[in-house]
């Protein structure tokens, strides 16, 4: 419930933002000539706008109504972790990716993933690492040339 | 085993900071040419651009590979703002036309002039276009049809350029055309065959096929003398009717990011002086697509660079929004 | 008319010379693989795989170019339907209604039934370019700005049916699309919207890198907490039976004329310039999810083969339709119709109403070789899915971040951009996060894609029409849409009154 407040909220804000930018620096309208470019944003931030604002109220309703009902689920920080580290895990790899690139990237997002998050035996996460490596390289690098950021193997 | 492991993994990632930092000599080039294309792939000006680099390798002109990479978006502003960010101000290089010029100054996030002009390879003309069987069959009917009834006839523009051209027509003749923009040429094209706008702007190799085939007509040229492009001979002038300021030539040059060195700058600028000498770029591409090839190395570029900026953003400004 | 079939008879004989043949089999391969793989949508496919024809002769060339673009179509519904990754947007229902259908243990048949609608949506295609491109085209051009505004509008009313349980997530959700789909250059215009300065955002957001986030990187995450395919197809474990790639003969004949109408449908769809395959599947999904004799089935958590095929036989259908005016015209349907008239411009080919008259052997050959490629297609798609299903015995965890590896790549492929990465997580979060409080994805991503076309089109229909709203009704062809629009957002409503009437009455 409370999740769903935080995200109403962030809509609400986000449609706000574009409303404003929409009416006042776009334009709405030039009658006789043309729909300008801030119509279709405000009218659909508007639609974003209201329909946040309800979701926000039934959910705040909710909590203030249900919160006896319902059983505290326990939050345990295991099940946070799980959730969160694949994308921790994604940030850090995408800055390996750029600076180092793909190559680099791919083995020890891979190895690293298998080993600590799926806690695979090492062995196999490396003979998995080094074969999803060598994959990405002949297809994405040799065959396709995508130009990739940060290259150790220039060709 | 986990020790050898972290051992393994720092190697691997140390090794690798040292094979980043590159090389390090004095003579240019000394690494490989990212080649930019603010358009995507299959494009005019991406087949033009990927031309150029085979031209260029074809004949040995340049030591290091050159690598195209495409950076679509924003009417050429995405490209533009890529280059002006590269921390390899040396090696990169893009290809540029009026359009995208003025793209990246509707941007604001470009100030203009803000490049170092490398090579003009060659200009496109302009050409006010109808379909074929409509009932005006030169421009002074065109004329005559809009006169007796204002801003009710439409003309499709492919950018801003274009819509500078209709303000300049209609300023010229004292009319009213509407302008209304649509994604490109195929758009355009597709709208005058069905008979949604009356007109549309375009350049030779966008229009040529149907031209020839019969489903559009040319009705003026915005150039001071006739083209030679095939199929185009007898498109008259605006200059021939009696309106010699309609003249307009879409230039299409390279262009280097701001803080190139001027050693970098010469290497391109005669660079592009053999590519353009070449038959592949005169015959291949320029009599192909219509373009008429016009080479001006660097420092002639820059003056004219900059002029032609800015006779073109004053347009722009009085355009209305 | 029956001088074509005559054509096409010649077409055909040189379309099966060794090396077009071989050109075929390769582009179709190619195509299929490139468009299965999660993250690389049929535009990137295309012009990743563009660069390996230039080295041939013009006609092998364009064979193989063209097996590369319907190959891809083939191709997309298998990352949908396995991994709930649509690798363009008219792959979107074929995921709403494939994924579920993987869930339950049926991936085999879910592929078969896609394969076998994209066959039938394709040849079908092909057979009514043979029939008249020319004078298909000629259709197609009359749909202007005012047409073509009106038919998005139609199939935007289709995000109606996907709303899922909470329509006010639904609609928050169409609206989030639209919002995001408006950053950038604004096309009508020229200027830049919602940009906040950054240089970064003037392309505005990708359609792929948000889809390969939305519904990929977010798979991953909940793949890591166990949820996914393998939590409930305990199907896919132990050996495989062949009834498991297949649909019986009796399943497979009563989705054929379903396929026919919804390829006929996609096909004319398809060739209406700037409208494609997004609004042919959706338009064909909810024609089906109202007249199909199991609508029941169709738009449940189960998933069903009806749905499937709608949106693949019109999909394909459409993606041939694509080539209708870019043959006749010289103008592509299609971004990635666009990137083959690149490739068809440099081997000194230029398509146009002329190249039908002056190039006869080219033109006849390519349209023969599609219905080869169609069929090799087929095959291929069918044989790899028994080699396919042993890939979801891949457990979860080990799944995981193997996707992510190819997500990131994909996503940085698409234009070389590093700002496209971090949109794909970006959106992987949201996607996450949305999943587990009901917000529906499908909603964003289809407002995402048909928003812009629709504002654009319908914009340039008030600038050429000086803002006189009346041209949407005087056109017929628009006045048509406009009243099927109402008509379906109007139905369940009188619906409603007419039940309480009827209660009430008893």
């Amino acid at each position: 419930m409370i999740v769903e407040i935080i995200l109403g909220a962030i809509f609400i804000v986000l449609s706000l933002v574009w409303m404003y930018v929409g009416i006042f620096q776009l334009g709405i309208w030039v009658p006789g000539v043309k729909a300008s470019a801030g119509l279709v944003p405000t009218v659909f931030a508007a639609l974003v706008l209201v329909f946040s604002v309800f979701m926000v109220l039934s959910a705040v309703k909710k909590l203030i109504s249900g919160e006896k009902k319902e059983e505290k689920k326990a939050i345990s920080l295991p099940k946070v972790l799980e959730s969160i580290l694949p994308v921790v895990f994604g940030i850090v790899g995408i800055f390996v990716f750029e600076y180092f690139g793909v190559v680099v990237f791919t083995f020890t997002l891979s190895f690293l993933w298998l080993l600590l998050l799926s806690r695979k035996k090492w062995t196999f996460a490396l003979l998995v690492a080094v074969i999803l490596t060598l994959f990405i390289y002949l297809v994405f690098e040799l065959w396709l040339k995508i130009p990739f950021p940060g290259r150790i193997f220039k060709l | 085993m986990k020790k050898a492991l972290i051992i393994m993994i720092a190697a691997f990632v140390a090794l690798s900071c040292v094979f980043a930092n590159g090389q390090t000599e004095s003579v240019y080039p000394s690494q490989g040419i990212e080649f930019v294309i603010p358009a995507s792939a299959g494009g005019g000006s991406d087949r033009m651009a990927r031309l150029l680099i085979e031209i260029i390798q074809k004949n040995n002109l340049c030591p290091q590979t050159i690598t195209a990479s495409n950076k679509a978006g924003g009417s050429g502003a995405t490209g533009q703002a890529y280059v002006n960010a590269s921390p390899n101000p040396d090696y990169v290089i893009f290809t540029i036309n009026d359009a995208h010029t003025l793209g990246g100054n509707k941007a604001g996030t470009i100030p203009s002039g803000n490049f170092t002009q490398l090579a003009l390879l060659g200009v496109d003309e302009v050409l006010f276009v109808t379909k074929g069987d409509a009932p005006y069959s030169t421009m002074e009917e065109a004329i005559a049809a809009i006169k007796a009834n204002p801003k009710s006839l439409v003309v499709g523009c492919a950018d801003q350029l274009d819509r500078i051209c209709v303000q300049d027509i209609n300023a010229s003749y004292g009319v009213e055309f509407t302008d209304t923009l649509f994604g490109g040429a195929g758009d355009i094209a597709t709208a005058i065959l069905g008979g949604h706008v009356q007109f549309g702007m375009f350049n030779p190799s966008e229009c040529v096929a149907l031209i020839n085939s019969g489903d559009l007509k040319a009705l003026a040229l915005f150039s001071e003398e006739r083209t030679s492009v095939a199929g185009l001979e007898n498109v008259p002038t605006f200059t021939e009717m009696g309106h010699p300021e309609l003249v307009y030539k879409m230039t299409r040059g390279v262009l280097g990011n701001a803080n190139m060195s001027r050693e970098a700058q010469l290497f391109w600028s005669d660079v592009f002086e053999k590519v353009c000498a070449t038959d592949d770029w005169q015959k291949g591409y320029c009599a192909a697509n219509g373009v008429t090839p016009m080479y001006m190395n660097c420092d002639d570029y820059s003056a004219f660079y900059v002029e032609n900026e800015k006779s073109l953003l004053e347009k722009l400004s009085k355009l209305p929004d | 008319m029956f001088s074509n079939f005559q054509l096409l008879f010649q077409g055909l004989a040189s379309a099966a010379t060794p090396i077009n043949l071989l050109s075929c089999l390769l582009g179709g391969v190619l195509g299929l693989f490139v468009g299965a793989m999660p993250g690389i949508g049929s535009v990137s496919g295309c012009s990743l795989l563009l660069p390996i024809t230039y080295r041939m002769n013009p006609s092998a060339a364009i064979i193989m170019l063209a097996g590369i673009y319907y190959g891809n179509m083939y191709g997309g519904a298998y990352s949908a339907i396995l991994l709930n990754i649509p690798g363009d947007s008219p792959a979107v229902c074929t995921a709403l209604e494939g994924y579920p259908l993987s869930k339950r243990g049926k991936a085999g048949k879910a592929l078969f039934t896609a394969n076998f609608a994209s066959f039938i949506g394709g040849t079908m295609g092909v057979f009514f370019l043979t029939l008249g491109g020319p004078l298909l085209a000629k259709i197609g051009l009359k749909f202007g700005p005012v047409e073509t505004a009106a038919l998005v509008l139609f199939a935007l009313t289709s995000i109606g049916w996907m709303l899922g349980d909470s329509p006010t997530k639904g609609l928050i959700a169409t609206g989030l699309g639209v919002i995001l789909s408006t950053i950038g250059v604004d096309q009508s215009s020229g200027s830049f919207r919602y940009t906040f300065g950054s240089w970064k955002l003037l392309a505005g957001i990708n359609f792929v890198p948000l889809v390969i986030g939305m519904f990929g990187f977010s798979q991953v995450m909940l793949m890591m907490r166990d949820e996914g395919v393998m939590e409930k197809a305990a199907a896919y474990k132990g050996r495989l039976r062949y009834k498991d790639c297949f649909l019986s003969f009796k399943e497979t004949v009563r989705l054929i004329p379903q396929a026919m109408r919804d390829a006929i449908l996609g096909q004319f769809i398809g060739f209406l310039p700037g409208a494609g395959g997004t609004s042919a599947s959706l338009i064909s999904y909810m024609m089906e999810r109202k007249v199909n004799r199991n609508k029941a089935l169709m738009g449940t958590d189960e998933g069903s083969y009806e749905g499937v095929v709608s949106a693949e036989a019109a999909n394909n259908a459409a993606a041939v339709g694509a080539f209708v005016p870019l043959l006749s015209l010289g103008i592509p349907g299609s971004s990635t119709t666009a990137v083959l008239l690149g490739g068809l411009m440099a081997w000194g080919l230029t398509p146009g109403p002329l190249l039908f008259q002056d190039q006869p052997d080219f033109v006849w050959s390519l349209i023969g070789s599609m219905y080869i490629g169609n069929l090799l297609c087929l095959l291929f798609g069918i044989l790899a899915i028994p080699f396919i299903l042993n890939l979801l015995k891949i457990p979860n965890k080990i799944m995981a971040p193997i996707i992510a590896v190819v997500c990131v790549v994909g996503a940085y492929a698409t234009n070389n951009n590093m700002f496209d990465v971090w949109v794909m997580l970006v959106a992987g979060v949201a996607g996450y996060v949305f999943n587990k409080h009901k917000v529906p994805a499908a909603p964003l991503v289809l407002a995402f894609v048909l928003a812009p076309i629709f504002e654009v089109k319908a914009r340039q229909a008030l600038e050429i029409s000086r803002c006189n709203f009346s041209v949407f009704l005087t056109h017929p062809i628009s006045c048509v849409f406009i009243v099927l629009t109402v008509a379906m957002l109007l139905t369940p409503v009188v619906m409603k009154v007419l039940k309480k009437g009827t209660g009430k009455g008893k």
